[in-house]
């Protein structure tokens, strides 16, 4: 064998692995959930619900073969439709029992802010921003938090959030067209320079660059009409 | 066990042959003299990107992930650039995981060791503080990690790092100074060290 591999560790390792496979699914299942409402809807690519399946069922068969669990809700999930789904909370909270990450966190955050826990969102999601500047998965934080904050209704706060996300390299275009969208509806000149200036890099005259910004900008302006 | 030299794996019936089969039998194959690599591939990882992860979990981890999801390999693109991101991805999933563990900051000794542990004598540190002071430092910029790893860990003078990046030696002696004080910081949260910077 390889020097230093252990069998048990290797086998322990790879269990791990599958754990956090059916995880990530858990964690997709909610966003699919959250999708059916309008503040959810920033957050998942529209086709996702047939890879999701192709996904978890190939996961499913894999974990059976190699004699590790599966958790229970995902073999209910492959088999009915999106609107027999349990509450997106419930499925980030089993996410979360299978692999506590920061992603998962996240995952339940966005959950209630589809359910109108935006109070308990934004207390988890001020904890989570609070941790070290340099932290991955910061950007993904501070998306949620502004949405969350613009949920209920503090707007200025929920900029301030927004342009803090912004800052933080490799954030998604998403999030500026996002905070272009309250900006504007706040009437804040510096906020629009702000969040105008992080688009100025999209060329609009690619069809797939435009259709996204545009689905984007689209969703950013149905949330504030639920919101305002 | 079905044995595929490293050198048969590099060739397409090789690769089928090792990745076919359920996870648990391609994990098999896998520790079996590391036919693809992996532990090579995981040691470049670490010193180009200038991380402090221990090597063994990060080895682990890819090989467990190339066992998984080897069955989705269809020779696009080549083996080894494959297997490399099956690496980079193995090292993304425990710097995040080691961040985590840092974050929730477990009481004083009920952190289990660091392969890193040893760093702590010479910078003045408790043992049981270095994870999270590397989870810390594992969440810099890149060059400032590579500053300090080549200045302090790997002994090389100043002007030759600044010879190699192009950058001043000045320039090179701050990025290390603020990955010091970063990893000081992490490891003694109340002592203010990072407000020096």
């Amino acid at each position: 064998m390889t020097r230093g591999v252990d069998w048990i560790a290797a086998l322990d390792e790879l269990g791990l692995v599958h754990r956090k496979e059916q995880a990530a699914l858990l964690r997709d299942a909610a966003s699919l959930v959250c999708a059916t409402s309008r503040r959810g809807r920033p957050f998942v690519a529209g086709a996702a619900r047939a890879r999701w399946r192709q996904a978890c069922l190939e996961a499913i068969t894999v974990a059976e073969a190699d004699r590790v669990d599966v958790e229970p809700l995902l073999r209910n999930l492959a088999a009915d439709p999106v609107a027999r789904w349990p509450a997106a909370s419930r499925l980030a909270r089993a996410s979360l029992a299978l692999d506590r990450c920061v992603a998962g966190s996240v995952a339940l955050a966005r959950a209630w802010i589809c359910e109108n826990e935006t109070r308990a969102a934004i207390e988890l999601l001020c904890e989570l921003a609070a941790g070290p500047p340099h932290a991955p998965d910061r950007c993904d934080v501070l998306e949620a938090l502004a949405l969350a904050l613009e949920s209920a209704g503090a707007l200025d706060e929920s900029l301030d959030a927004y342009a803090s996300a912004l800052r933080i390299p490799g954030c998604a275009p998403r999030v500026a067209v996002s905070m272009f969208a309250l900006a504007l509806r706040r009437g804040d000149a510096a906020w629009i320079d702000f969040a105008s200036a992080r688009l100025l890099d999209l060329d609009l005259s690619i069809p797939g660059v435009r259709t996204r910004f545009q689905v984007a900008l689209a969703r950013a302006v149905e949330r504030a009409v639920v919101s305002i | 066990m079905d044995r595929v030299s490293t050198a048969e794996a590099r060739t397409e019936p090789g690769w089928r042959r090792l990745l076919c089969g359920t996870p648990r039998e391609v994990l098999a194959r896998l520790v079996q003299d590391d036919p693809l690599g992996v532990r090579e591939k995981v040691g470049a990882r670490l010193r180009d990107d200038a991380l402090l992860l221990d090597a063994d979990r990060v080895h682990l981890r890819a090989l467990a992930r190339i066992a998984r999801f080897g069955n989705r390999y269809r020779g696009r693109p080549e083996l080894q650039p494959w297997v490399e991101s099956a690496v980079a991805e193995a090292a993304e999933e425990l710097l995040r995981e080691e961040h985590e563990a840092a974050r929730a900051r477990p009481s004083p000794g009920s952190d289990r060791p660091s392969v890193f542990s040893s760093l702590a004598p010479p910078l003045g540190l408790e043992p049981s503080a270095m994870r999270a002071a590397c989870a810390a430092f594992n969440a810099l910029p890149c060059a400032e990690r590579s500053a300090f790893v080549d200045l302090v860990l790997r002994g090389r003078s100043l002007d030759e790092l600044a010879h190699a990046s192009g950058a001043s030696a000045s320039e090179v002696a701050r990025r290390a100074r603020r990955a010091l004080d970063v990893l000081l910081a992490a490891a003694l949260p109340d002592s203010g060290a990072e407000g020096e910077r």
